[in-house]
């Protein structure tokens, strides 16, 4: 069976966009450009399309290891309301003074200092505010795993949530703004027994505390002497909704038809 | 200057011990923009592509346990995005609908901000540019397993082997998704240029 003059135009570039493309097939592609139009016309549109899909899904470093700054689509979180919804200042100072690493890809924490000066630096802004109990217990089961509360207490007033700056911008690390009598305050909040621990102490205006509630490790880096925002977290507990994010199941029947697992796919 | 490390996708987990969870956020950052071009192919847009692959690392922490060490992490937290970022558009489609039956304002169609190119339905904006509103309209006529394909291929330069081994599909699937994927968004290019030609025919009249 033999291909047809559009089918083998088509076949010629492909490959030629895969890097496959014969010294021969490279000629006749060449002469094929050159004495159709039509075929000239398909090479210029497909090599425009490749640089704008470039352009238009040039994926970012990953968060926590950037300098860049970002913009937050947050539509998907239901009721919380995005304030930062313009482009956001992205915490880079702590990251570009890190020390050398243990290891490749990784990075040492930042410092106390270094990670509340980097808020400051960014305009103190938070990427996510949430609005009552609600939210705030929504943000931090998706976000933490675990629904948490904190009990309203008079001179703190939580700003928001953000990701950038902390140990390594991971899920499962958060950091809170807060103001304790109008000074800045960042609590460090993470999962998990290793939690972002602020490794020296370069600032006596910055003095770090530390909670644990459950399995949440709480670090107030703040320059009071004893903690202002962190004694008042709780675990809460979460209504089931329907529209809750969850895992995937046995019940997602059209993934399993594709076989796709959790447990690893071999190599 | 920032020490980042570029994506090396199908990078192979330690061997000899157990998946640990700093060994997994070196796993994880190498794969990171592998994995969003992933989730920016299921949702069809960019911009919720960073929640969803940051979602999706949640879940993978959590089960951390459940990863085979001598299997391929990027396959592996692929799929999680993959599930994550449908689960993100079911929930979208059906907040959208009660939206709708509630008499709530339609989705959205207004920019996000004056500067993002963006929607904040997390669509491209459609007056952004003539040519990219063709791109991403050609686009959304793909299915997901196709978007992630053409992405990869065309923003990452994956082998098909590598896009294959991501997504859990035949190779000779990877290639043939990538490549219809090609010719429906020259056509949609060529016709909206009103330059329809021999070479401009849709994939299926070949």
């Amino acid at each position: 069976m033999t291909r047809g003059p559009a089918s083998e135009f088509e076949r010629l570039l492909n490959d030629s966009l895969d890097g496959s493309l014969s010294p021969e097939d490279a000629a006749a592609l060449e002469r094929a450009i050159t004495s159709d139009p039509d075929c000239a016309k398909q090479a210029e549109a497909q090599h425009e399309i490749d640089e704008r899909l470039r352009r238009l899904f040039d994926p970012p470093e990953c968060p926590g290891l950037e300098a860049a700054p970002v913009k937050r689509h947050l539509t998907g979180w239901g009721r919380f309301v995005a304030v930062a919804a313009g482009i956001l200042l992205i915490v880079g100072v702590a990251y570009i003074s890190w020390p050398a690493s243990d290891g490749p890809g990784y990075a040492p924490p930042p410092s106390a200092g270094e990670l509340h000066q980097a808020q400051l630096d960014a305009g103190f802004r938070p990427l996510w505010i949430c609005e009552d109990e609600a939210e705030f217990r929504e943000y931090t089961q998706l976000r933490l795993g675990i629904a948490l509360r904190v009990e309203p207490t008079p001179g703190v007033e939580l700003v928001g949530w953000t990701t950038r700056g902390g140990r390594y911008g991971m899920p499962g690390e958060q950091i809170l703004l807060a103001r304790v009598d109008g000074q800045p305050v960042v609590v460090l909040v993470s999962r998990g027994q290793i939690g972002p621990e602020p490794r020296d102490l370069p600032s006596e205006q910055i003095r770090p505390k530390r909670r644990q509630v459950d399995e949440i490790v709480l670090w107030e880096l703040g320059p009071g002497e004893s903690a202002a925002v962190i004694g008042g977290f709780e675990v809460a507990p979460v209504p089931e909704s329907p529209n809750s994010p969850r895992m995937p199941s046995s019940e997602d029947g059209d993934e399993r038809e594709q076989g796709a697992s959790l447990g690893g796919s071999p190599q | 200057m920032a020490r980042t490390r570029a994506a090396q996708p199908g990078t192979q987990a330690p061997r000899g011990r157990q998946l640990d969870r700093d060994a997994f956020v070196g796993l994880y950052q190498d794969a990171y923009r592998t994995l969003w071009c992933v989730a920016a192919g299921v949702l069809g847009s960019r911009n919720a592509a960073d929640d969803v692959v940051q979602d999706a690392a949640m879940t993978a922490m959590e089960r951390l346990d459940q990863f085979e060490l001598d299997s391929d992490f990027t396959a592996w937290m692929a799929q999680i995005v993959r599930f994550t970022a449908l689960n993100r558009g079911r929930r979208e489609q059906v907040r959208r609908a009660q939206s709708f039956e509630s008499g709530g304002p339609e989705p959205t169609d207004e920019p996000a901000s004056e500067a993002s190119p963006v929607l904040s339905n997390g669509r491209l904006r459609r007056d952004q540019d003539a040519f990219d509103d063709v791109v991403v309209a050609a686009l959304d006529t793909l299915d997901d397993t196709a978007r992630a394909c053409l992405l990869l291929r065309t923003v990452m330069d994956q082998p098909y082997r590598r896009i294959a081994l991501t997504l859990g599909i035949p190779e000779g699937t990877a290639m043939s998704h990538v490549h219809r994927a090609r010719a429906r968004l020259r056509t949609a290019l060529v016709e909206a240029r009103g330059g329809v030609g021999a070479g401009a025919r849709k994939e299926g009249d070949r």
